[in-house]
């Protein structure tokens, strides 16, 4: 059942939505796991076996097993029922929000001036790049930039809405799991280390910086994104929660912040939405506004070379079908040589696979993130048992 | 419909299927099974509203049978309702097939004299 959010830029969904919204949410629910798993064993039983068979070898990867699988009807269904219910959790949020489109921002406006500490800095002459500007990412309608009203915060609105319906339950009533989770690996994982100054980049609503804040109140915290509506959005709801924040519009591939600056730069679901240029640059820039000693984290998707054929396929299929064209060419790069390019030392890189915070004790979390070895099929995935990737290095 | 905001993602919907046409029925299936659920769910408050004032009202409904005219508005309703969702099953047996038949042979006749 998808209640509403519970802070104050939320709004009452009628009877109607909140059904809706749980039926979609549950559709999801149903193809990612019963009918993911009917595919897995699908494609173990039936298709590996026949390709084996004609070719001498198992798929060697993604990209094969993706070709094999387009001709099944199992995974037609399969991805055309997830395709529907990505544009479905969309549409379940975006009438209450049209509705509210006002009122919404007015309170946007009336939070920004309690007295919490947070800061937000918008720049109009900013461009907003082509890889937000010319894609409905996530087909997510009007993106992230969009606007529809004076002040808008409605995109921000439907991204913090939409991930609610989208997550089912499984980020948390604040959907901050990931930053839960990588702000308590911080703390457990480099006992040394306090962040006195952070920045996250790519920040959309805020919603996996806010962990950060709480977790180290004496550091000071930066967000940066390009979309001025979600911006707005992320200040609002973060002044809500009372945690402060300085959220500044900026792009991550040209960061207005002098060098050695940040103790700790942070970036969730962000670097696979980028053209591979962008990706370059903006780590790049985090090696040039950390401090020595400082700590980039960011968490991601798996790569592809520590991926089994069929795990490549399945998580590359958001790349064809969810308008995100950046994540394989991403996925297929070789994550310690694009730390290694951005100017940081050969030892200086780290990967991890974590449990969900939300879903574990401290004790077992805390073992997890010591051991190594912890690839599985769940990785990366919102389902049962799911684990989060991340991977970064010292400067 | 004057929306404000959009509603769907620019670009190409992607083909899952051989055929387009099965791609379409099944966004058309699933917007019809949300909103048969939706229905669903409203019932459910409905009763439990309801039910708040008149405690028996859930026993009351299961119980419920329709007599004499209820019963027969009740019937003819299910018959249409089956009729129309399996209409295009029916098409070519029906009478319509010959009505149609003769439709299109005067909209064809009046389509020659004008571009004659």
């Amino acid at each position: 059942m998808i209640t509403d959010l519970t802070h104050e830029m939320s709004m009452t969904a009628s009877r109607d939505e909140r059904a809706r919204k749980s039926f979609v949410a549950q559709l999801r629910g149903h193809v990612l796991v019963n009918m993911a798993d009917n595919m897995h064993r699908h494609y173990h039983d039936q298709v590996a076996p026949r390709y084996e068979r004609e070719h001498g070898e198992p798929p060697a990867d993604g990209p094969t097993v993706h070709k094999l699988m387009k001709e099944e009807d199992y995974f037609r269904f399969y991805s055309s029922i997830r395709y529907n219910a990505q544009e479905m959790v969309w549409r379940s949020v975006i009438p209450g929000i049209e509705r509210n489109l006002e009122s919404l921002a007015g309170k946007a406006r009336s939070l920004s001036d309690r007295d919490v500490g947070g800061t937000l800095t918008l720049d109009p002459d900013f461009e907003v790049p082509k890889n937000v500007t010319r894609l409905d990412v996530h087909l997510a309608p009007g993106c992230y930039h969009s606007e529809f009203t004076d002040g808008d915060v409605a995109t921000g609105a439907i991204y913090d809405q939409g991930l609610n319906v989208f997550a089912a339950g499984m980020m948390g009533e604040h959907l901050c799991d990931i930053g839960d989770s990588f702000s308590n690996y911080v703390r457990l994982r480099f006992k040394d280390f306090k962040p006195g100054r952070m920045l996250d980049m790519g920040c959309t609503v805020g919603h996996n910086t806010l962990p950060f804040a709480k977790l180290f109140p004496e550091c000071e915290v930066h967000a940066i994104d390009v979309a001025a509506p979600a911006l707005r959005y992320a200040h609002a709801r973060a002044q809500a929660l009372e945690v402060p924040v300085h959220f500044r519009q900026m792009s991550a591939t040209k960061l207005d912040y002098p060098d050695n600056h940040f103790d700790l730069v942070f970036s969730s679901m962000f670097l696979h939405e980028l053209p591979l240029k962008d990706i370059r640059r903006a780590l790049a820039e985090a090696h040039r506004v950390l401090k020595p000693g400082g700590i980039l984290l960011t968490m991601e998707l798996p790569p592809n070379n520590q991926s089994a054929p069929y795990d490549s396929f399945y998580l590359d299929w958001d790349s064809y079908y969810n308008q995100e064209p950046y994540y394989k060419p991403f996925r297929d790069q070789d994550y310690p040589t694009l730390i290694a390019d951005a100017g940081f030392g050969g030892d200086a890189y780290f990967e991890t696979v974590m449990p969900s915070w939300g879903h574990s004790d401290e004790a077992f979390f805390d073992q997890v993130i010591h051991a190594d070895g912890r690839f599985n099929d769940k990785t990366g995935r919102l389902t049962d048992g799911i684990c989060w990737y991340g991977f970064g290095a010292r400067k | 419909m004057s929306e404000r905001m959009p509603r769907s993602a620019k670009g190409r919907r992607p083909a899952f299927f051989e055929d387009k046409a099965l791609d379409a029925m099944v966004t058309m299936l699933l917007e019809l099974t949300t909103e048969l659920w939706v229905t669903k769910e409203r019932m459910a408050a409905l009763e439990a509203v309801l039910a708040e004032s008149a405690p028996d009202l859930v026993a009351r409904i299961e119980a419920w049978e329709p007599e004499g005219g209820a019963r027969a508005a009740l019937d003819a309703k299910r018959a249409e309702y089956l009729q129309t969702i399996l209409r295009t099953l029916e098409a070519e047996f029906t009478p319509r097939a010959e009505i149609q038949k003769a439709q299109d042979d005067f909209a064809d006749a009046t389509l020659a004299e004008a571009d004659a």
